[in-house]
Formats: C-alpha cells, sequence, structure tokens
C-alpha cells in the first residue's frame, strides 16, 4: 500500500483539534440561552476544572472521520503483486513542446531554446525516448517518438521560429497525446518557450500524472513602439476620397515615457508622418487622414519606432473598398425621436458605413425606393396608402425591410404577406416587467451576426407595449420577449429580406432606442438586410480564410453585383513573392506571413483583392513570465503530483480506496451530527440557538 | 406546544387584516361574555362600563330629584308629570371609558423560547394575552394604548379608542432584546400617561421582588390601576426539562450574556422553590399595594388563563 500525495498525512495532527475542543474549549460551547441567571446557584469553578473529557463516543468519531478525510486526501492505493515487477525498469518518455511563435524570434530566444533542448537531450538516459512538438497557436509533431538523440537535435537545428502567436494550452493538450500512448513508468513534458504572456485560447492542462518541466529560453527585451491595432473612424468616406483611420501604438520595454514617430504609407507613398508620446503600460490612439485614391482597395503600412531607436513596430491594413448602405428611414416626421435614435445609432456603423435619408410616408416616391437597399419603418403603418406597393415592389428587387411595431402600427399588408407571413394581435397589450427584454431565440445569419456584436444573446430592455405577433411558422421567429412572445420575426429572404420587431422604439412602447445595445442592433440589422459582410481590413498571422468567400464580400462591399459563388482557379501571392494557386475545389488558406497578400482570380479581368495579415501585438508586448507564474497557472486535474519534478509513473493501483475513505469520513462526519445533535456534545451551538430563539 | 396554545399561535397563519394576528376568535369566545371593569373610577368622557363620581346622562338610571331652572328641559321626565302634574328630572350613574394601557416587556428574557415546542415563547404569550385583551376592551368602548418596555420605555402607543389596531400591530412588530430596568422603564411609563386608567404590566419580573413591587407601585400612586401578569416558561420552573440529566451545564444569560456553569440535577427542586418563592413575593407585596398579581404559565392555554383571570377581576370588583 502507498500513497500518491505523502506529505497529506500530515493532515492526521488535526486530530488534535477536536481533543483540544473537547478538552479546553468545551465550557465555551456548551452553553445555552436562559432567561435569567439570577437565581441560578453557580457552581465553583474549581469543580469544574477537574471535570475530565466528556462525550467521548462524540469524540471517537471526530477523530475517525478525520483519520479518514486525511487518508482519502493522501491518495492511498494498492500495488497487486503481479504489477510489482513491471517497476524494476526506469526509463523516460518525454516530450519536448518547442516554442515557435514569433516572439521567439525577437532577443535571442530562438537561439537559447535550441541550445536549451539540445543540452537536455544529450542528457537522456540511454532507455528514454522523446518526441518534439512545435508550437505556435497550433502544436505539430515534428520528431516522433524515439531514441534517436542525433535525429531530435538535427530536426531542432532545422526548426525555425514562425509568425504565429502562443498557445500554451493545444500545445500541452498534444503532447499529453503523445504520452497517453506510452507505457514508461516516468512520463515528463519539456516545455523549452519564452514564456510569452499570450498564451491564446485553452488554459494550460496537464495531468495529475505527467511531470512538467520547463527549459525557459528568455528573450532580452529592447525597447520599442508596437503598433497594436488600426481601423477605421466611423462615417462616410469624404467625397475626396479621403478616409479618417485610427491607429493604437504602445511602448514596449519601456521604463520611462518615450517618444515614438509613426509614418503612414499608402500604396508605397508615405502620406502621414505623427510624433507621440508612449506612456509606460499605456496605448496612445490618434486619428490619421489619408487620401487613398478612387480605386479604394488602398493598401496600408503603419510603421511605428521609438525616436532614438530601438525595436521598430510595422502594422498592415488594407484599405478595402466600402461602399456605404443606403438606408431609407420612413417616419413620422424630421424631428421623431424615433428616427433621431436609428440615425445616431447608423451613424456608428463603419463596415460598411451607412448613408441615411429620411422621409414622411407622404413624401415618399418611387425614385427614393429605388435608390434604397434598406427600408426603416418606424412610427408609420405600413399598410397605409402608398407603402404596401411601395415595399412590395422594394422586396421583390431582393432589399430588406425593417418594420418597428410602435405607434401608428396598425396592421400588416397583404402585399408583404409572401415576404413575411405574420398576422398581428387585434390589440396593444399593456404589459409590465412580463414580457421585459429580447432574448435570440433562433439560428439565424442576423441572431449570429447579432450575439458576436453583443457578447450576449439578450436584450434587457424594459417593454411596456407590444404587437402580439402571430407567424405563419414558428422558425419564423428570431428572438421573443420574457413571457415567451415573439420579439422579432423575419421571412426566410426568398421575396426580399424582413424584420418585423413586436415593440416600438418610443419611450411608451420600450427603452430599446435608449439601450446600449441598439446601435449594433440596427448596425447589425441593417447589414443583414442589406446582404453585405463585413470585411476585415487585416487578419493575424496563421488564421484560415475562405478566400472565395472573402473576394466575394470585398466586391460586394465596393458595390459591385457578384451575386454568383467565386468559381475557378485563385492565386495568392505573399508578401516574399510566393504564389500559391486554389484549385475550385479549394476554399480556405493559412496566412503564416505577415504582410499584404494578393488574392485574384486566374482569369483575365477576375476579382481581385488583397489581404493584410498581421503578428499578434501580444508577441511583442511585454515582460514574459517567469517559471513560477506560469506553473502557478496550470491546472492539475487531480491532486497531489509533484509540479517540477520526476513522480515515478505507478502501475496501475488500486485507486478505489479513495473513494472508500471518503465515503468513510463522510459517514464518521454525519453520524457525529446525529449524536452531537442527540446529545447536545461539544461544539453544537444547536442548543445556544434554541434558547435564544 | 398544548392544544391551546397551539390555536393561538395558528391563528396567526389565518389570512386577515394586519394586526390582527394574535386576536384568536377561539379566545375571544371564551371570554368574551366577561367585562373588564376596573375597580375605581375613572375619568372620561364617552359611556362605557366603568363607574365614574360623577352623576350624569348614561343608560343608568340612578333616581328622580325635582326640576330647577338651568336643569336641561330634555331630561325631564314627562310621564312622570303626566301622572304628578310635578316636573321630575331623571338622573343617571354615568359610565365613562377607561384608559387601558398594556406594558409589555420585550427585554431579551422575554425572547426566550425552548425552541422544542413545549411551550410557545414568552413574548409571543404576553401578546397572545395583551392583543385578546386589548380587542375586549375596545369593543366595550375603552380606550386601548401600548408601551414596550426594557430597561426603558420604547414605543408608545397613547390610549385612544382610535388605536386597538395600532396597537395590535406594534403587538405583532415587538422583538425581544437588551436589559430589562422594571423601574425605570415604569417611571417613564407613568410619566407618559395623562389620565388615570389601567395599566396592565406583562413581564418575567426579572428583578428582586421588592423592586419589582417598588416599580408597579409607582403607577398605583399616580392613581392608575395596576395589573401585575407573570409571565414565565415552564422550563423556568423545571431546570430539568431542558438540561443535562446529570453533570455540568453552562446557562447564558440572555440578557447580560453571562454564562453560568451550574450542575442542573443538584439543583432542580430547590430551583424551582426560589422561582416560586419569588412569584409568591410579587403577589403578596404587590396585593398589599393594591396591585393585582396573575402568574401566566406559557404551556397553559391562554384562552383558559385569560377567563380565570376576568372572572376573578370582575368578582374583585363588585366586591370592593
Amino acid at each position: 500500500m502507498g500513497f500518491a500525495v505523502p506529505w497529506m498525512l500530515l493532515g492526521l495532527a488535526s486530530i488534535a483539534v477536536p481533543v483540544l475542543l473537547h478538552l479546553v474549549e468545551r465550557r465555551h460551547l456548551r452553553g445555552r440561552g436562559f432567561p435569567s441567571v439570577m437565581f441560578v446557584r453557580r457552581l465553583e469553578a474549581r469543580r469544574e476544572k477537574r471535570k475530565t473529557l466528556r462525550d467521548r463516543p462524540l469524540l471517537l468519531l471526530r477523530c475517525l472521520a478525520l483519520v479518514f478525510a486525511t487518508l482519502a486526501f493522501a491518495g492511498p492505493y494498492v500495488l497487486s503483486r503481479q504489477e510489482a515487477p513491471a517497476r524494476v525498469v526506469e526509463h523516460t518518455d518525454r516530450v519536448y513542446l518547442v516554442d515557435a511563435s514569433h516572439s521567439m524570434r525577437l532577443g535571442g530566444a530562438w537561439r537559447r531554446a535550441v541550445t536549451a533542448a539540445g543540452n537536455d537531450i544529450d542528457a537522456m538516459g540511454a532507455d528514454d525516448r522523446a518526441a518534439i512538438v512545435a508550437f505556435d497557436e497550433e502544436p505539430r509533431i515534428v520528431f516522433a517518438m524515439s531514441a534517436d538523440r542525433a535525429g531530435m537535435k538535427a530536426t531542432l537545428r532545422d526548426l525555425q521560429p514562425g509568425y504565429g502567436g502562443t498557445g500554451y494550452g493545444a500545445a500541452l493538450s498534444a503532447a499529453q497525446a503523445l504520452l497517453g500512448d506510452s507505457e514508461a513508468p516516468r512520463r515528463e513534458i519539456v516545455l523549452v518557450s519564452d514564456l510569452a504572456m499570450t498564451g491564446a485560447g485553452r488554459p494550460p492542462v496537464v495531468a495529475a500524472d505527467l511531470s512538467l518541466r520547463l527549459l525557459p529560453a528568455h528573450r532580452d527585451v529592447e525597447p520599442g513602439a508596437v503598433v497594436t491595432d488600426v481601423g477605421w473612424r466611423a462615417g462616410v468616406d469624404s467625397q475626396d476620397g479621403s478616409r479618417t483611420f485610427f491607429v493604437s501604438v504602445r511602448g514596449s520595454g519601456l521604463d520611462a515615457p518615450a517618444e515614438a514617430l509613426v509614418h503612414v504609407t499608402v500604396d508605397g507613398y508615405a502620406v502621414a508622418a505623427h510624433r507621440v508620446s508612449l506612456p509606460v503600460d499605456d496605448v496612445v490612439t490618434f486619428d490619421v487622414d489619408a487620401v487613398t485614391g478612387d480605386d479604394g482597395a488602398a493598401r496600408v503600412t503603419v510603421d511605428a519606432r521609438l525616436a532614438d531607436g530601438g525595436e521598430p513596430g510595422r502594422f498592415f491594413f488594407v484599405a478595402a473598398p466600402r461602399r456605404p448602405v443606403d438606408v431609407l428611414l420612413v417616419g413620422p416626421g424630421e424631428t421623431a425621436a424615433t428616427g433621431l435614435f436609428v440615425e445616431g445609432a447608423l451613424s456608428l456603423a463603419t463596415d460598411p458605413p451607412a448613408a441615411l435619408t429620411r422621409r414622411t410616408p407622404d413624401s415618399l416616391g418611387v425614385a427614393e425606393m429605388a435608390d434604397a437597399e434598406v427600408v426603416v419603418l418606424a412610427g408609420v403603418d405600413p399598410s397605409s396608402a402608398p407603402l404596401p406597393s411601395l415595399l412590395s415592389g422594394h422586396l421583390s428587387r431582393g432589399r430588406g425591410l425593417m418594420v418597428f411595431g410602435g405607434a401608428g402600427f396598425r396592421s400588416w399588408p397583404d402585399d408583404l404577406a409572401d415576404a413575411l407571413p405574420v398576422t398581428l394581435g387585434p390589440d396593444e397589450i399593456q404589459t409590465a416587467r412580463a414580457a421585459g427584454g429580447i432574448f435570440l431565440s433562433a439560428d439565424h445569419p442576423w441572431t449570429r451576426s447579432l450575439e458576436r456584436a453583443l457578447g450576449r444573446d439578450e436584450l434587457d430592455v424594459d417593454v411596456h407595449r407590444l404587437r402580439r405577433i402571430v407567424p405563419a411558422d414558428e422558425r419564423h421567429v428570431l428572438a421573443r420577449h420574457a413571457d415567451g412572445a415573439p420579439a422579432v420575426v423575419a421571412g426566410d429572404g426568398t421575396s426580399g429580406r424582413v424584420i418585423l420587431f413586436a415593440t416600438g422604439l418610443e419611450a411608451t412602447w420600450s427603452s430599446l432606442a435608449r439601450h446600449e445595445g441598439f446601435a449594433p442592433l440596427m448596425i447589425e440589422s441593417v447589414r443583414y438586410l442589406a446582404g453585405r459582410s463585413p470585411v476585415p481590413a487585416y487578419f493575424r498571422t496563421r488564421s484560415r480564410v475562405d478566400l472565395r468567400a472573402h473576394l466575394l464580400d470585398v466586391a460586394r462591399a465596393g458595390g459591385a453585383d457578384a451575386a454568383a459563388p467565386i468559381a475557378g482557379e485563385l492565386v495568392l501571392t505573399a508578401p516574399d513573392g510566393r504564389r500559391r494557386t486554389f484549385g475550385d475545389g479549394q476554399r480556405v488558406a493559412l496566412l503564416d506571413t505577415p504582410g499584404i497578400h494578393a488574392l485574384r482570380e486566374s482569369t483575365a479581368g477576375g476579382l481581385a483583392a488583397a489581404l493584410a495579415v498581421n503578428v499578434d501585438p501580444a508577441e511583442l508586448l511585454g515582460a514574459p513570465l517567469d517559471a513560477e507564474t506560469f506553473l502557478a497557472g496550470v491546472s492539475r486535474p487531480s491532486p497531489g503530483v509533484a509540479v517540477n519534478g520526476g513522480a515515478a509513473r505507478e502501475p496501475p493501483p488500486r485507486l478505489e480506496l479513495w473513494w472508500w475513505m471518503l465515503a468513510a469520513a463522510l459517514g464518521l462526519f454525519i453520524a457525529e451530527a446525529l449524536l452531537s445533535n442527540r446529545s447536545g456534545g461539544t461544539g453544537g451551538p444547536e442548543r445556544r440557538e434554541a434558547g435564544a430563539s | 406546544m398544548n392544544a391551546a396554545a397551539a390555536r393561538v399561535a395558528t391563528g396567526a397563519d389565518v389570512a386577515r387584516a394586519p394586526g390582527t394576528r394574535f386576536v384568536d376568535p377561539a379566545v375571544l369566545s371564551r371570554i368574551g361574555n366577561l367585562a373588564l371593569i376596573a375597580r375605581i373610577t375613572v375619568d372620561g368622557f364617552v359611556s362605557g362600563l366603568h363607574r365614574t363620581r360623577q352623576l350624569g346622562v348614561s343608560t343608568e338610571f340612578a333616581e328622580h330629584r325635582g326640576y330647577t331652572p338651568g336643569d336641561d328641559v330634555r331630561h325631564i321626565d314627562w310621564k312622570v308629570f303626566a301622572r304628578t302634574d310635578r316636573l321630575y328630572v331623571k338622573c343617571y350613574e354615568s359610565e365613562t371609558n377607561a384608559d387601558v394601557v398594556f406594558a409589555v416587556d420585550v427585554s431579551g428574557s422575554m425572547g426566550y423560547d425552548d425552541g422544542a415546542g413545549r411551550a410557545i415563547g414568552k413574548l409571543d404569550y404576553a401578546r397572545f394575552a395583551a392583543a385578546s385583551v386589548a380587542r375586549l376592551a375596545a369593543t366595550q368602548g375603552d380606550r386601548v394604548g401600548l408601551a414596550t418596555f426594557n430597561d426603558a420605555p420604547l414605543e408608545r402607543i397613547p390610549p385612544s379608542a382610535r388605536h386597538r389596531d395600532r396597537v395590535l400591530v406594534a403587538l405583532e412588530n415587538a422583538s425581544a432584546g437588551g436589559d430589562s430596568d422594571i423601574v425605570a422603564a415604569m417611571e417613564g411609563i407613568g410619566d407618559s400617561l395623562r389620565r388615570r386608567g389601567i395599566v396592565c404590566v406583562l413581564s418575567d419580573f426579572y428583578a428582586p421582588s421588592a423592586e419589582v413591587v417598588r416599580a408597579l407601585d409607582s403607577l398605583r400612586v399616580r392613581g392608575h390601576d395596576v395589573i401585575a401578569l407573570h409571565v414565565l416558561h415552564p422550563d423556568e420552573f423545571d431546570l430539568s426539562a431542558s438540561g443535562a440529566a446529570s453533570g455540568v451545564d453552562i446557562l447564558e444569560d440572555l440578557e447580560s450574556g453571562e454564562r453560568v456553569p451550574v450542575e442542573i440535577a443538584a439543583q432542580v427542586d430547590e430551583y424551582r422553590r426560589v422561582i416560586e418563592a419569588h412569584a409568591g413575593d410579587i403577589a403578596a407585596q404587590g396585593g398589599a399595594h393594591g396591585i393585582q398579581y396573575a402568574l401566566f404559565d406559557t404551556s397553559r392555554p391562554l384562552d383558559l388563563v385569560l377567563g380565570r383571570f376576568l372572572s376573578a377581576r370582575a368578582r374583585l370588583s363588585r366586591v370592593r
């Protein structure tokens, strides 16, 4: 018999606690409330001190419960005699996890990593085996489990760090999977890393029966400036082609604030230069106005470096064309509050921006409807002439309609029944909080994009009045109120896209227009109704991108009428000139090199786009973790395994002892509680409560 | 909890108007035919059942006297005039309403409850009793008020014909806590009462008997009719009821928090004698000062105890 965590046996000392309680604290624990002690004859103190231990059965139960609990946590096991000889041969299987993320390229980290791993391989025992797994955000096995030390060292020499981020969790999982097949008595993971503080993805978890050892390969952190983000400012681009970007820059390795120079280059031409003061451990964001030309597909490069030298930071950004969505807002008047709310929300749209026109139903004409991609009705009745015929024609052209069921909304016109087959309840329903909230309830492109934008699947709004909507089919319901009533319904898109809200934007109807989620709601709704997809201005290294979908999205964002899927061959040219061809069935490309990639159809006159790829700024920022901090963040699913040692892997133990002892401890605790209640023994506060209740 | 006490307690579970929690109809049905009559006449201005020194206008005829100018002509007995051709006016023994104030002890010791259902808590019992009598008194036109106290007066509701519900609500909301000082409390309550009336003190009277009587007598000398209702839990007579049968136990005073080691088995009988002697002293010394005393054991049916007490009080009133 043995114990997996023998030091837990120190807990046996805890049985001294109940003994002391029974000896010393008994007087304090036995009090019971009594109205008044003025007529009670007191016992002389000397007499009580002569008393010996009382409630001995209770004390015995308590001590036994503690003993069993301690033994259970110490992890007892019994090895069968047949299994014992397996321990004679002591060899080790290990996996070298070599960090090949971008941060390892910096400050001499890679050289240190290769040296440390090589030395460790040299120190391996004769029967030891090892595998090598290189990892950034994803792990890949570069050397299978073997005892070939020369092969291991050759693999290490050939290995080079890439441009990806650091995913410790995935790497440790891969190493455990490799060791899962091992029968070796000792299994070990050796992590060779600069311990950069990124670790995107799963948190690191290491099974209790594996040991984890670190070979630190710290990099020398040089002061520098890192561009952490570049993006659009809200609003429609100006007529002269100038656009406003924001640029965020952060200092790296700074001990004191420093000056940085930031240069913006568009299609190879320097268009802006800024001098900014970088604080320690904070980001500076500033705007850049840059003319990008008429075609709009500008390649933007932002260079940042400290004024007195240091590591330069470079960021790539593609200013893809982004034609605004023409939104026609039909409301009761120019000054109606509902229209102002919609206008305010859509002014924040960037990808794509929204160009809003406001009209009253009376002033609405065929010309306005012809230009509009999305019509929003707020506070008007869609069944009042001439709206039914105009909206029907609008939807028949495959465009979008959004309707809020607030004041003025009477009925759903028959002309729109093909696009959205619903009927409305006869009355406006006065509600309290019963109908409050809008909860996304369907798997639909609109709900998915809205959930991404909100970061949750509900809007906590107050709903005072609503229209009871009865859809012809429950699948039309995208969101519901708290009482289950449909909150948002949508058509199936075959006859134009329609979204209908049960409540209105007026304050007497709901607080929706004043809710923090209203702007994302409007932006995502308009984007869905216009059939647009967001076009990322840049990707992270190691991103997998659907090239055909991206090409199509870029074309649509630029105003092209590109509805058909892209077939045929695609050519992707990396910044270093490397070309990759993707056949008809190939869609996804791994972008592993930072810079601007060129994508085009192989046919003459086909669609083309540029893709900017950047290294995760977290790879460039901040001091790495120390070993203790890193190990403290590693989860160990079972207790009692040494974190950084070479714990021997025992033959399969009979772990059921652990459970039996824990069960015995629980049983004893229950018996103790029952006996304590019955006898009013030491430590029971229940007697006092009875008196004072 | 015995059946009668349980009936009182479960009356709280019935959905009623606020403030009626402690007035159980079963209790009132037993004591409703008894009149709460003060032994002394009190001042008043509304006709009631309490005698006053003034002869005036009421429903109880006293005598005829000859008419003299200035008498109210509405009191002339016209039937006698028809028979005798002389003017007589009718005189009545005026009956007024009385102020009935309940002084309820809410100190920590009144919060005792055995927690095992042997009897209801002392404070509960006291407010059941106070609420029942208050309702009875209000029904017959008396003005009811309330004063809760521990070591000083706490909540005060002045006597009024319209304060019955306030009294009941205050009783319902009362909770036990704090030390007790009956002398200071009774002085404070006496200062706050402007009219003579009945003061019904419900307490466990944990103070030397002479001190208790002195406190109650401070009300008596102000002209009030003082009733002392001594509320005790059966555990306060029988220490062994909840304590250990043998060995040492620690009793903790609910007011002072003082912890006293006691050998329960060795003083069960002695303690009973002491507490009974204490009650007897209060009854005897109080009786000598005209203070009516009754001991309420919270294990006894409340309606039975109240009925007996009010019957005895009515008999005593007629004797006097």
